[in-house]
């Protein structure tokens, strides 16, 4: 049902701009990222020697290279390592707190939760100096999980932000839509509110009709209506109110029952329908 | 609702633990430092703010300074405009959505220092598309000696590397309002800017509250990709705050001033983002 | 207001099979309270997205007061829609959202102010004026979306899909009430589509029962619950909806097991549907002329006289059948199941059959 109305609505911007302008975005993303790939597959000389804008001798010499030199394929070991070792520590570390702050109330959660965010503006360069001095003190200097510890001042806010956020989603509840009515009746269709004769069914009151005798303005008006449908068999009075007083189409009619107050309910007028 | 608990604190322990060592320690020895004057590990004498008077009184910290502000300003004042435009031209729904919010996602996960790399062979005169292209159409492009140069082809990476974030943030917010909204505006007669300004910016607040922070703070804090791109040069033109404070500190071993930066930077930091969220938040108010 | 006319009007979506209706014919008159009544799918959103002009007819034509509109944009066709939860624009207060629509027609000033205030009296929001949205329950936002709609004068008609939808049960009712108020004040052209039937009697001069993209009928209440056209519609309205009883024409009769229950005057012999409403049948151990049935379920409603009332469901070979009466007979007896003559309707087809039915 939405595509329909949608492909008649100019919800963005108008087609032709949005989509020159999407494109040549795309382009300006794309371009840097070819001209990587050009370089690549590319060796030293030709990549000096002219400017070319395709690979024309294009060769894999270059990733082989990656693969098979030390001097590059460790420097990937050590990123792995020291990644491997710092998402571990952090999730491991973040998911306690994670659920607690989402669970729990205690004492400092929130400025405990802002100061934890507030790491995440804290410039790195800053922390150059100290670091030096600490990983060393500790014997650790130089090492991967150096790094890793070193990069939880960031990721662990992080990590602790996104999965509170995530175990406290709750949809929102829609407390007005959850709430149930009480009591529900149902309007015996015989309604008819103009000559008041009411007929209402439920399964404290008779299917008897009922006739206030001026129904209007929320005047409430008395009539014996029946039995009660247990064994105790009292009679009650049934006050029909009916309001709003403006119409006489559609309304709500409150059943009162001055007997110990015990019914209170609310049907709805439906309009005439003859027996 | 959440139950009171104080031993939810077990939980939360080893966060503070960790981030303790790694935040609260260091920032504890930089503050230490920063007023003393420290002339070998035995010799320290207890200065007070001294080096932040000194560092507040240097001019090449003042434009370090200067430099980043504007940096910052003219990168937050493309980004963010651009994403919204870019998130608003991509289609609501459809195939090729995902296909279009993938290509806007690479940029953001590229290494940083991959990022100046990668402008760095794409904007040279020499082998760079970018920069012989320039050249060859008769316009002088060489961002190592020409202080615009530079500045231009810092701001294209940042813009490059960073508009997608705001982009992609603003389609979140922009998808979420269902169709019925832009049915009534258009039963109710609505201009397309009024259409943008009373039923899409509503729902756009939020997020580019988010936005505009990360990219606040991240701007200012920018160290690896203007390193790697021009190492702040020619000469200091491209040098900005995170910069300066480690060629400081860690070329010069003047742990005092170096220290005294460095809670400058982060109280710097801290301010900004904390008058731009209070203004915004007191914004809602009215 | 105006009067709305749809002409043989048919529609597909770009990528669908078949229709989603065609060949609708419908005259809505000016300052009628209409109700489209349907199941969902049944076509009842894509007329309303017809007439605002969100969508366009695959075929046919549409009129407001004699003019063709088919071809004219919403914005030029002066519709308002009230959709199924609040639509309102969350930054402006309510009476900035009730002034929304005026003010892009040109109103300023007192002029605008009188007519919001007085559209805002009307709904009772008066002490909401100058509140934002999110501060007002969703009973009273979709107050506001009501209003909205009803703030231009010269409005042809207001289209309102399932309104009550996001307001709670409690509520309902006053909605209702407010809206119906609104509409005879106003002398609204109002049309109203939903899936409830309550919502639709309550509301409508007229109602439309919609069914897989078919208009079946179209009449009053009253016409709808005592003469329905199709099974469908004897089947959809009343609780419980009538019984529809397979059964035959033989010899001028309406026979169930072969028991005559009603004159058939006029009407060809075969098989055809036997319909009557639940309160038009009774069960009893009376000796009667009428089919044999065996009690399966009674289920109290209520007392008259100290005698308990409910329905009462039986099964006539393989056929359930529910009437309303006093809880005279107990579960699992044999009884007669007896009808009121001038009250059964014949179906065939789906179609109701003329001669012996009740009252036109």
């Amino acid at each position: 049902m939405a595509n329909a109305a949608h492909s008649l609505l100019d919800s963005s911007l108008s087609h032709r701009k949005a989509h020159w302008l999407l494109y040549a975005y795309c382009g300006y993303l794309l371009l840097p990222l070819y001209w990587l790939l050009n370089i690549s597959l590319r060796t030293n000389r030709d990549i000096v020697s002219r400017l070319s804008v395709f690979p024309v001798d294009a060769t894999l010499a270059n990733f082989a290279e990656i693969f098979t030199n030390p001097v590059w394929y460790e420097a990937f070991g050590n990123s792995l390592t020291y990644v491997a070792l710092n998402t571990s520590i952090s999730v491991a570390v973040a998911l306690p707190a994670a659920y607690a702050f989402s669970r729990y109330r205690f004492l400092g959660d929130k400025h405990l939760f802002f100061w934890l965010l507030t790491n995440r503006m804290s410039p790195p360069a800053v922390f150059l100096l100290p670091f030096f001095q600490l990983y060393s003190a500790i014997g650790i200097f130089d090492t991967p999980l150096a790094v890793a510890l070193a990069h939880c001042l960031f990721t662990v806010p992080l990590a602790v932000w996104i999965l509170e956020g995530f175990m406290s989603g709750v949809p929102k509840s829609l407390d007005e839509m959850a709430r149930i009515d009480g009591h529900s009746t149902n309007v015996d269709w015989f309604a008819k509110v103009d000559d008041v004769h009411i007929g209402v069914r439920d399964k404290y009151f008779s299917g008897e009709e009922v006739k206030p005798e001026r129904p209007n303005h929320g005047q409430v008006t008395h009539t014996t209506v029946g039995d009660h449908a247990n064994a105790s068999q009292r009679s009650m009075h049934i006050g029909v109110y009916l309001t709003p007083p403006r119409t006489n189409r559609v309304g709500r009619v409150e059943i009162v029952n001055d007997h110990e107050g015990w019914f209170r309910d609310r049907v709805d007028i439906l309009p005439i329908i003859r027996a | 609702m959440r139950r009171r608990n104080n031993r939810a604190w077990l939980g939360v322990a080893p966060v503070v633990l960790i981030v303790a060592f790694s935040a609260v320690l260091p920032l504890m020895t930089v503050v230490n430092y920063s007023i003393q004057d420290i002339f070998d590990i035995n010799t320290r004498i207890f200065v007070g703010f001294d080096w932040y008077r000194e560092t507040l009184r240097d001019p090449r910290f003042l434009d370090a300074l200067l430099r980043q502000f504007t940096f910052s300003a003219t990168v937050l004042a493309i980004e963010i405009p651009l994403g919204i435009l870019v998130a608003k031209s991509l289609p609501r729904t459809g195939a090729r959505t995902g296909m279009f919010l993938i290509l806007l996602a690479v940029p953001l996960l590229i290494p940083w220092n991959v990022v100046g790399t990668i402008w760095q062979l794409f904007a040279r005169p020499d082998i760079g598309l970018f920069g012989a292209t320039l050249t060859a159409l008769g316009i002088e492009f060489n961002y190592t000696a020409d202080v615009i140069d530079a500045w231009i082809i810092l701001v294209l990476m940042d813009v490059w590397h960073w508009t997608s974030l705001v982009a992609l943030l603003s389609f979140a917010g922009l998808a979420s309002i269902q169709e019925p909204y832009y049915q009534a505006a258009e039963i109710d007669g609505a201009s397309r800017w009024q259409v943008f300004r009373y039923v899409e910016l509503p729902r756009l607040r939020s997020v580019l509250i988010i936005a505009v922070l990360l990219r606040l703070m991240d701007s200012l804090m920018i160290y690896t990709e203007p390193f790697v791109l021009t190492g702040g040069g020619p000469g200091n033109s491209t040098t900005f705050l995170s910069q300066y404070l480690t060629t400081m500190a860690v070329s010069q071993f003047d742990l005092g001033p170096a220290a005294a930066f460095s809670v400058l930077y982060f109280l710097l930091i801290l301010l900004l983002c904390w008058l731009f969220y209070t203004s915004v938040m007191r914004s809602a108010e009215d | 207001m105006a009067e709305v006319v749809l002409e043989k009007v048919s529609h597909r979506y770009p990528e669908a099979m078949s229709d989603t209706f065609s060949n609708v014919d419908l005259v809505i008159e000016k300052g009628e309270a209409h109700a489209l009544l349907g199941g969902s799918g049944a076509g009842k959103t894509t007329i309303l997205n017809l007439l605002s002009g969100l969508a366009r007819p695959s075929s046919g034509r549409i009129f407001f007061d004699g003019v063709d509109v088919t071809d004219v944009p919403p914005r030029e066709r002066n519709v308002a829609q009230v959709f199924q939860f609040p639509v309102l624009y969350t930054s402006l207060s309510v009476a900035e959202n009730l002034a929304f629509p005026l003010k892009n027609q040109g109103w300023r000033g007192d002029r605008l102010r009188a007519r919001v205030r007085d559209i805002a009296e009307r709904l009772e929001l008066t002490d909401c004026l100058n509140r934002r949205p999110d501060s007002l329950s969703l009973f009273e936002k979709q107050l506001v979306a009501i209003g909205r709609a009803l703030v231009r004068p010269e409005i042809a008609l207001v289209l309102l899909d399932e309104p009550l939808t996001a307001v709670e049960p409690a509520t309902k009712w006053q909605l209702r009430r407010v809206l119906k108020l609104a509409q005879e004040e106003l002398n609204a052209t109002m049309i109203y589509v939903t899936h409830d039937q309550t919502e639709a009697l309550t509301f409508a001069d007229r109602i439309s029962v919609l069914h897989e993209g078919k208009l079946l009928q179209t009449g009053t209440p009253a016409d709808l619950y005592q003469a329905p056209a199709h099974e469908h519609v004897a089947y959809f309205i009343g609780s419980p909806g009538m019984n529809l009883v397979p059964g035959e024409i033989i010899d001028d009769a309406y026979r169930l097991d072969g028991c005559a229950v009603a004159p058939a005057m006029g009407v060809p012999s075969g098989p055809c549907v036997v319909g009557f409403r639940p309160e038009w049948a009774e069960v009893t151990t009376k000796n009667v002329e009428g089919p044999m049935v065996t009690v399966t379920r009674t289920r109290v409603l209520g007392t008259r006289d100290h005698q308990p009332m409910g329905i009462v469901s039986v099964d006539l070979q393989g056929q359930t059948i529910h009437t309303r009466q006093a809880l005279n007979v107990a579960v699992g007896a044999t009884a007669r199941l007896s009808v009121r003559e001038d009250r059964v309707v014949g179906f065939r087809a789906g179609i109701r059959l003329h001669g012996g039915l009740a009252n036109a």
